[in-house]
């Protein structure tokens, strides 16, 4: 008996792992994808909460689940585009534009969300796909997760084989390393970029909308308590690589479900010490990427945040 | 390549102010048509209760004083080519420096009591903007990334401290650290908040204007920004300088937060900062982090927060409202100074 013990405790604690990363996956995945492509967007945090406020204001509205996603990732990637506008079409900071747009994704959802704060409504549900729950293993842990889970490995997959194998995913890193030679070249800088910073503020959205509809179930003011951040975080640790990215979010969603269950088997250790892990590991994977990057060839895209300021076309 | 290094005019920057204003002005103007509001007297009221009596502008000084040791935090790395995202850990690590001298040391003399605090919450705020300054002036990391990350180890280390370690022994269940005793506080203005602090913000301005544009310390910052690689071979210590800006930042941010710690909370507590640092590295970046207009713009912004927060109480309006209005003024002057260097009048 023991031992079944063991084995559900770890597969919910898994389950739980995956569950409460999924928002910061979403988010990471689309900011490696931008970052890919030499724009850093600090806006996650902005935009991951503009999805969120949008999905449940739809659902409560509408009913339409699925409507309520597809609306919180075209908002947030209505309010990416003013990124976009300021780091691509004006060759501006990056920087400061992206903690700008965490200031005013944060201020708009506050305020336009506030008739749905509090209010109830059916979220996202579990659902088993087909053949998954035959799986050995695997099939236990995604088993009855909601459809987004889903979504998100299944994005994490295409983003990879589009970044690495697709003339799209060349453009794109070519546009994150070397934008001048890429633009001798014939690529279009600017509207790869434009495009990669529009579909991560789409999948930050995605990210706020799993995280209000389907793991919190209500809307909060500035719900995502930081996980923007953590995304930005995380695309370090995973070293730009969309797999590792997902691992990385289902880590730190360990991370966090771990601690009151261990707390509730009695045992005790100080939970904000851990917290401090994932950005200590970030510091720490950031200072090797940029050592490494500058002896073999390149680990985080070589012209990240950098503008470019040449023609369009 | 001169013209690039240049910064904008007078006449360019007031214009681009003007247009943000003017922008995020109607924008707001729109959300509160949209909730049924009247933009005119909404945004009247916003300005007379940030700037329309005494009690106001109290209000809106005491505000203005961590502001404007923010912007500072964020302007003197920002003068030598270095974006300092950190300002928010640093402010939090100043705080725990000198919560650090109160909980292990209240034994001090009174006399010794308020320069060890500030010495500590300024060695807590130096450590941590100087750490980012070396990785990024010994083997290039970017202070960005490695900024932002320490952001939130400043945060989880006072979440431990105050939950664990230092928590007041008499605190039933309530996370914070033992009081700070009245020997240990910042002077204050009267009965005001008003704290030294401002005098600290105000000298380190007027000090960091006159050294930037004549000293030769102020042109080797002036020169690290430009080009770093000319900046060594002219014989400045690049890494060096990167890495002691950097510190001089983090201090400047510790001084708001041993304010914000001794002064408003009275010992340490989550949720000190609560967005602080990224205001003021807004603040800065929004004047091109131009040292003689860091003292107007921080009084703005703080009127602003003043006047909104008025209006929460009394129109019922969210405190979200101005989290709009300043991110739409800040996007808004962004792409505005953006724009005029784009159309070559900078």
């Amino acid at each position: 008996m023991e031992s079944t013990d063991v084995g559900l405790f770890l597969v919910s604690l898994f389950a739980g792992a995956i569950r409460c990363g999924t928002p910061i996956a979403f988010a990471a995945l689309g900011e490696t994808l931008s970052e890919k492509a030499g724009i850093l967007n600090l806006g996650i945090e902005g935009l991951m909460l503009v999805g969120a406020m949008v999905a449940v204001a739809v659902q409560v509205e509408t009913g339409n689940l699925w409507l309520a996603v597809i609306a919180a990732g075209l908002s947030s990637a209505v309010l990416a585009s003013i990124h976009a506008y300021v780091a691509v079409g004006l060759g501006g900071n990056q920087v400061v534009s992206g903690i700008a747009l965490s200031l005013l994704g944060a201020g708009l959802s506050g305020f336009l969300g506030r008739p749905y704060v509090g209010i109830r409504f059916d979220g996202i549900g579990a659902w088993t796909p087909p053949l998954i729950s035959d799986l050995p293993v695997v099939g236990q842990l995604f088993a009855s997760q909601d459809p987004l889970v889903y979504v998100c490995v299944v994005a994490a997959v295409g983003i990879s084989l589009l970044l690495f194998h697709s003339r799209f995913g060349l453009y794109v890193r070519a546009a994150g390393e070397d934008p001048q030679a890429a633009f001798a070249q014939g690529v279009p800088v600017h509207q790869v970029r434009v495009i990669a910073v529009l579909v991560g503020g789409f999948f930050a959205g995605l990210g706020g909308a799993h995280l209000s509809l389907a793991y919190t179930h209500l809307w909060a003011e500035r719900m995502t308590a930081g996980q923007g951040w953590i995304a930005a975080g995380l695309v370090i640790v995973a070293r730009w690589r969309p797999a590792a990215v997902l691992a990385a979010a289902y880590l730190f969603g360990g991370l966090t479900v771990l601690h009151p269950r261990l707390q509730a088997a009695g045992v005790s250790f100080s939970p904000y010490l851990v917290s401090m892990f994932p950005y200590l590991g970030a510091i720490l994977a950031l200072v090797l990427a940029t050592v490494a990057s500058r002896g073999r060839g390149p680990i985080l895209p070589a012209a990240l945040a950098r503008s470019f300021r040449g023609a369009w076309s | 390549m001169i013209a690039r290094i240049a910064r904008p005019a007078w006449s360019h920057w007031l214009r681009a102010s003007a247009i943000a204003i003017g922008g995020a002005a109607l924008a707001l103007s729109v959300l509160l048509l949209m909730v049924g509001r009247s933009p005119a007297a909404t945004l009247a009221a916003v300005f007379l209760n940030g700037f329309g009596s005494q009690l106001a502008w109290v209000e809106t000084v005491t505000r203005a004083v961590p502001l404007l040791l923010c912007a500072l935090a964020t302007a003197i790395p920002a003068r030598a080519g270095l974006f300092n995202i950190g300002v928010e850990g640093q402010f939090i690590a100043g705080a725990i420096g000198a919560t650090s001298v109160v909980v292990l040391g209240p034994n001090l003399p009174a006399g010794l009591m308020l320069p060890a605090v500030t010495a500590a919450a300024m060695a807590g705020g130096a450590l941590w903007g100087w750490l980012p300054g070396l990785l990024r002036g010994l083997l290039g990391v970017s202070e960005v990334l490695s900024g932002l990350m320490l952001n939130y180890v400043a945060i989880f280390l006072m979440e431990h401290l105050v939950h664990g370690p230092w928590k007041d022994p008499h605190a039933l269940g309530w996370p914070y650290s033992i009081a700070f005793p009245n020997a240990a506080v910042l002077p204050r203005l009267g009965q005001t908040n008003i704290h030294l602090g401002l005098l600290f913000g105000l000298a380190l301005t007027l000090a960091a204007y006159v050294a930037l544009r004549s000293t030769t310390w102020g042109f080797s910052v002036r020169l690290t920004a430009a080009n770093p690689r000319l900046a060594r071979r002219a014989g400045v210590r690049v890494g060096l300088l990167i890495a002691l800006t950097m510190a001089l930042g983090g201090a400047a941010a510790a001084l708001a937060g041993l304010g914000e710690v001794s002064v408003i909370q009275g010992r340490l507590r989550p949720g000190l900062s609560s967005g602080l640092g990224y205001a003021g590295f807004l603040v800065s970046f929004a004047v091109a982090n131009r040292f003689e207009f860091l003292v107007p713009a921080t009084l703005l912004v703080a009127g602003l927060y003043t006047g909104a927060d008025a209006l929460q109480l009394t129109a019922g309006l969210p405190s979200a409202t101005v989290d709009i209005f300043m991110g739409v003024l800040f996007v808004a002057t962004f792409i505005a100074q953006e724009a005029g260097k784009r159309r070559g009048d900078g």
